[in-house]
């Protein structure tokens, strides 16, 4: 570390003495229409580091930039893009922009990132956060089509997992800390007050954090920047909610130094676009910022989106094709004529975050936060006790699983799936009558099936400090640190008995292993045998403790052809499990205080731009990045004992990428190229493995994997009126090792195996597009009207694999030869896909400064509904001569036709 | 001031519609009342009929004259010494019903009497004892099977009424060791397991082999009576296969089968053995 810091000094100080004259430029930006100012405003100085935000006066100051000629954007949701390109003088002054509303409020047509898959097995769940681009909006042609176009298709840039990406509110880190994964949901339904935000992607340096792999992103709600009025819209969609209503008043910085913006919205769905997923989401946000003096401001924001709302299953071809639909939901069933679903997830996360903003003098700003926020997620299943497995797509409960009876037969259970209810989905009335004939000894109802509900509760305290410091004008250092505490408890719940009187808290798969009775199968072995009602904790209940710390730093140094930028950071993490059960299998590992696991981790990233001309800018960045493992990849079964997977270790990273940009009055282009190395990745899973015959834990470790590929992004004016944008991603995202293998019974905690080896080694990271296109035309009205339409190509997309069949264990035995090895082992592509799209808007303007705008979004215009997205192999594998495999693959399929009808009235 | 009356009217009924309109987003559901199924079918043939028709090789029952049966449960999976398949009784004899689905006690109570629509459905043997099932292709080769999940069962197997009567054990001597009485509960007096200690480990004979999960026959003997070829088999798979055997005498109930010359008594659960007598010698 010091020797990085010496470098960093050593760097700056031999690059002063041959500074160029730097210069500090100020302007302003104006509405078109009222002339008023504009706060909120991102201006960028296109192939430069330099950003700035307009004040609540719509001042801007931007530092660091040297006589020349340059290309400065001007971005803000709601507003067309501003590119004006600018001779810089010493002491001179930036135009006076003026900005023109957009032709209708794009940004409101849009859900920001929503998950609504769930999957039975445990293996993948967490993966079906598929992080959507759509808070990255508008500075970038490629990422604009990676928000848009191609976040149907499950499109990840550069195919990174979503914890790779940071994102921040108001200065405040956002990402999970026990899994990683950023929670977009925490503020649906407040697009609102979330259009303000600064991005950056890949490992471009960013003024408020140092940034990850995948790019960093803070929301910014300040009150005092957010646009003056209020909003009221409605919208009806079909897709995962049918209405929306939101509402928001900004008041703007008042005359007492006062601003506040109150949002508050609800969306909803008696059914979405899945049968049986009802959604109802409310939202509020609450921002006050008081500015003391020039020096002082504090802001406080809070906000909560709690939300409730039943999943769509996935499910395999055989199941899609006797339902008849690719959106066939296994979830959900009748319980006296109405559509019940299984799993309904609700979550929230009550937030308080005070800020406060510090400009020293005009050459440093220190931005100071504290949050807290207590959460809960929850997601209700069904469970079972010796009974028939209630899931009505089971396998034994499918025409194929009966491949050697009477093929009258077959068609009748078939006939069934195809025409009856109670057989195709949930069949509630069974299981609330086999609860009522389950009397015991005692004459008590013994529930066989329940509804439980898993949950984790959190809580979480944060700090951060950010300073941005202009010490000469050709010198820009962004630093800082933060902190967080979090705590995470997890158990389960009773939701519903579904008529019984009580659930035994006992496991039953060791009852079956070991025999009832056995005290291993105790849950909870301090209230042995105990008898849970609805509301009751029960089978396991532990807290994830992560406490981390953080500290960075970016210096970005400016010349005139050249401008510079070095960066490190380093972090230090803390984890451990307090369990709040004693496990049967686990008395003396379960309970109480684990061990505490610590990382230190650091990272050194650098990059250096060449402005070509004001038109042509030619980057390259290159970092080295080490990362704690997450809570969740730590344990060998969090939810039973404190034991963690062997060779636990950081993750290590490198990564660097090219950059050519192009920007002019009516052009504009990016081309990259990039390549990311990840090493010492660990997988772990928990599924039933047939051979063993008892539920196995299987932690993969030495995963290396490398992701390389072309992007490319423009745009082009063709006329006043027209656009044409493109963008295309070109990757391969592959394994790069052979991972090896860990597997311990669940039941016992016996070694299954050891070091096995995976061969996985060039299997293609699945669950995105590895290539994707698109390619639209605009039009935009002088009138205030627009219309574009886009058309989308995605191509080598893989599912996920399941690993236990890419081993030499599983292939003892069959010739070399044998087309079988092929069967099991190759990783199956899906079927390239296209997609149009479209949308149409138009804004009015009425006397007395009221507007009304309308925008309709068309997805999927020619109702493509064969488009799979992803998919996973089961864990479960059956080999047989004569039989197709019982446990084929499941696949998520992209939703048909939809539409987006917003109407904005604002004033 | 307008303006302000504006906004406060404009967001006073944003919030009125945001409550109103949408209340009908529901995620609370009645509970399902209890119910109790029960046919209107009757019995046209007895057990002993439909047993009498079986030519001694897989039969289906078709034809016109719609076959049902009528008869009490008395068997009980849920210790897992029975495995997807019911007992039932009608007094004339019982037989096995092989059905496709495990923890059949859930729906199907010992002394439930139940109907059975036996058109479309197979008569097999297994080993001389005669089933009544479905048939799948054995290698091609067309065999008794069990009645495949719940679709198929639904269609053939009904609950009668909701009472349960559970059927008195028919008292055994060696002359009721017989292929009429296959199938039925019965009832041994005075009687022992033969054997009890292994030769090979020395330690007392469990009822089966949990550890291997493998089937385990044990002879049984009488004090009074003689038995050829009379076992108490147990399943690997029930609860208490891991369990010592009762070595002392007395009563025990259970399932008669039989397997090619040997009579095989099934129990449902250790409360079918009552053996609390000292042992005798033989």
């Amino acid at each position: 570390m010091r020797s990085l810091v010496l470098t960093i000094l050593a760097m700056l100080v031999l690059s002063i003495t041959n500074a160029n004259a730097q210069t500090t430029l100020k302007g302003s930006v104006k509405d078109s229409d009222t002339g008023n100012p504009i706060p909120g405003v991102l201006v960028r100085v296109a192939g430069s580091n330099s950003t700035a935000i307009s004040d609540a006066n719509g001042e801007v100051t931007l530092t660091g930039i040297t006589a020349g000629k340059y290309f400065i954007e001007y971005i803000l949701a709601g507003y067309q893009t501003l590119g004006l390109e600018f001779e810089v003088t010493e002491g001179g002054r930036l135009p006076d922009a003026t900005m023109h509303r957009a032709q209708a409020d794009e940004g409101q047509a849009q859900s920001l990132g929503e998950v609504t898959i769930s999957t039975d097995d445990l293996e993948s769940e967490g993966k079906d956060q598929a992080i959507s681009g759509l808070l990255q909006s508008s500075q970038d042609a490629f990422s604009n089509a990676a928000s848009f176009s191609f976040s149907p298709a499950r499109f990840q840039i550069r195919g990174y997992d979503s914890d790779y990406s940071l994102l921040y509110m108001n200065g405040i880190p956002v990402n999970d800390p026990e899994s990683g994964f950023a929670g977009w949901s925490s503020w649906g339904g407040l697009n609102d007050i979330a259009r303000n935000k600064e991005s950056k992607n890949g490992l471009s340096p960013t003024d408020f954090s140092f940034g990850g792999l995948g790019g960093a992103v803070n929301i910014n709600t300040r009150a005092s920047q957010q646009r003056k009025g209020t909003r009221i819209s409605y919208a009806a969609t079909n897709r995962t909610y049918t209405n929306r209503i939101m509402v928001t008043h900004s008041t703007g910085l008042m005359e007492n130094g006062v601003a506040y913006t109150l949002s508050g919205s609800r969306r909803w769905a008696e059914e979405g676009y899945v049968d049986g997923t009802n959604y109802d989401s409310w939202a509020y946000f609450i921002g006050i910022e008081k500015k003391f003096s020039n020096q002082h401001s504090v802001a406080f924001t809070t906000f909560n989106a709690p939300t409730k709302r039943a999943m769509q299953g996935v499910a395999t071809e055989e199941a899609h094709d006797l339902a008849g639909s690719n959106f066939y939901n296994p979830n959900w069933g009748y319980q006296n004529g109405e559509k019940r679903n299984a799993k309904v997830r609700f979550q929230q996360e009550p937030t308080l975050i005070l800020n406060h903003y510090w400009s020293v003098n005009p050459d440093l700003k220190v931005t100071s936060t504290v949050g807290y926020s207590f959460g809960t997620y929850q997601t209700t299943a069904l469970n079972w006790y010796d009974a028939q497995d209630p899931r009505p797509d089971y396998y034994r409960k499918l025409p194929s699983y009966w491949y050697t009876s009477d093929s009258v037969v077959v068609d009748q259970i078939a006939d069934a799936f195809r025409n009856d209810a109670s057989v195709s989905q949930i069949n509630w009335d069974n299981l609330y009558q086999t609860n009522y004939n389950s009397a015991d000894a005692d004459g008590k109802l013994r529930s066989k099936y329940i509804v439980e509900n898993r949950i984790t509760d959190s809580r979480q305290f944060a700090f951060s400090s950010v300073a941005n410091w202009v010490p000469m004008a050709a010198l820009k250092v962004n630093g800082g640190i933060d902190m967080t505490i979090y705590k995470g408890r997890n158990y389960k719940e009773i939701d519903d008995l579904l008529g019984g009187e009580y659930w035994l808290d006992v496991d039953q798969f060791i009852e079956r292993d070991l025999g009832v009775g056995s005290s291993s199968s105790q849950n909870d072995l301090d209230n042995p045998n105990r008898m849970v009602k609805e509301g009751d904790k029960y089978g396991y209940d532990y807290t994830a403790n992560v406490t981390s710390g953080n500290a960075w730093a970016v210096g970005n140094y400016v010349q005139n052809e050249f401008e510079y930028y070095i960066g490190a950071n380093y972090s230090y993490t803390e984890f451990w499990r307090t369990g709040d059960m004693r496990n049967g299998r686990y008395p003396d590992h379960s309970k109480g205080d684990s061990p505490k696991k610590r990382f230190s981790n650091f990272g050194v990233k650098g990059g250096a731009t060449w402005k070509i001309s004001g038109r042509h800018y030619l980057d390259a960045n290159v970092a080295y990045l080490t990362r704690a493992p997450f809570f969740r990849n730590s344990y060998i079964s969090s939810r039973s004992s404190n034991f963690t997977i062997p060779g636990l270790t950081s993750e290590k990273i490198i990564s660097t990428d090219l950059n050519y940009n192009l920007r002019t009055p009516y052009a504009k282009l990016r081309v990259t190229a990039y390549y990311t190395r990840f090493m010492d990745q660990t997988e772990q899973k928990s599924f039933y493995s047939e051979g063993e015959n008892t539920f196995v834990n299987y932690t993969m470790n030495n995963i290396d994997k490398v992701h390389r590929g072309f992007e490319l992004g423009g745009e082009y004016k063709v006329s006043p009126t027209i656009t044409v944008n493109a963008a295309a991603a070109i990757g391969a995202y592959q394994y790069a090792s052979r991972p090896t293998v860990t597997i311990t019974k669940d039941n016992t905690g016996a070694l299954v195996a050891m070091g096995k080896t995976i061969y996985v080694k060039n299997f293609y990271v699945p669950s995105t597009p590895q290539t994707a296109a698109t390619i639209g035309i605009k039009y935009s009205s002088p009138k205030y009207w627009f219309m574009g339409i886009n058309a989308s190509y995605f191509d080598d997309i893989y599912i996920d694999f399941n690993p236990e069949r890419r081993t030499s264990e599983l292939l003892l035995g069959l010739e070399p030869t044998d087309p079988t090895r092929e069967a099991i082992t190759k990783q199956e592509s899906l079927s390239a896909q296209f997609l149009l799209d479209a949308n149409v808007g138009k804004s009015w303007r009425l006397k007395g400064g009221y507007y009304i705008n309308l925008n309709l979004q068309v997805s999927n215009i020619l109702d493509n509904t064969d488009f799979k997205t992803g998919g996973y192999e089961q864990m479960r594998y059956s080999v047989s001569n004569d039989k197709e495999n019982t446990f084929p693959p499941k696949y998520f399929y992209a939703f048909g036709r939809t539409y987006y009808l917003n109407v904005g009235f604002r004033f | 001031m307008t303006r302000i009356k504006n906004i406060i009217t404009g967001l006073t009924l944003a919030a009125l519609a945001m409550i109103t309109v949408p209340s009908c987003v529901d995620f609370t559901y009645d509970d399902i009342e209890p119910r109790t199924d029960s046919t209107s079918l009757s019995a046209n043939t007895t057990i002993a009929e439909l047993k009498a028709q079986y030519p001694g090789s897989l039969h289906k029952l078709n034809g016109a004259d719609s076959i049902i049966i009528e008869g009490t449960i008395i068997s009980n999976d849920k210790a897992g010494n029975f495995y997807k398949s019911l007992f039932i009784e009608d007094g004339t004899a019982a037989i096995e019903l092989k059905l496709n689905k495990t923890t059949l006690y859930n729906d199907y109570k010992l002394g439930q009497k139940i109907v059975v629509y036996c058109n479309e459905l197979y008569l097999g043997d297994y080993g001389g004892q005669i089933q009544l099932g479905s048939m799948y292709y054995n290698s091609g080769v067309p065999t008794i099977s069990s009645l495949e999940g719940d679709v198929i069962i639904n269609k053939h197997v009904f609950k009668k009424g909701k009472a349960i009567n559970e059927v008195a054990p028919i008292e055994m001597t060696p002359l009721l060791l017989k292929t009429s009485n296959i199938g039925r509960l019965v009832q041994f007096n005075n009687v022992q397991i033969r054997d009890t200690l292994s030769l090979i480990t020395g330690t007392t004979f469990t009822y089966a082999d949990k550890v291997n999960q493998l089937t385990i026959n044990h002879a049984l003997t009488s004090q009074t009576q003689n038995y050829v070829d009379l076992v108490l088999r147990t399943s690997g798979y029930a609860q208490f296969a891991g369990e010592t055997i009762n070595t002392k005498q007395g009563t025990i109930v259970g399932v008669l089968t039989y397997y090619n010359g040997t009579y095989q008594l099934i129990i449902r659960d250790l409360n079918d053995v009552k053996f609390d007598q000292e042992r005798f010698q033989i």
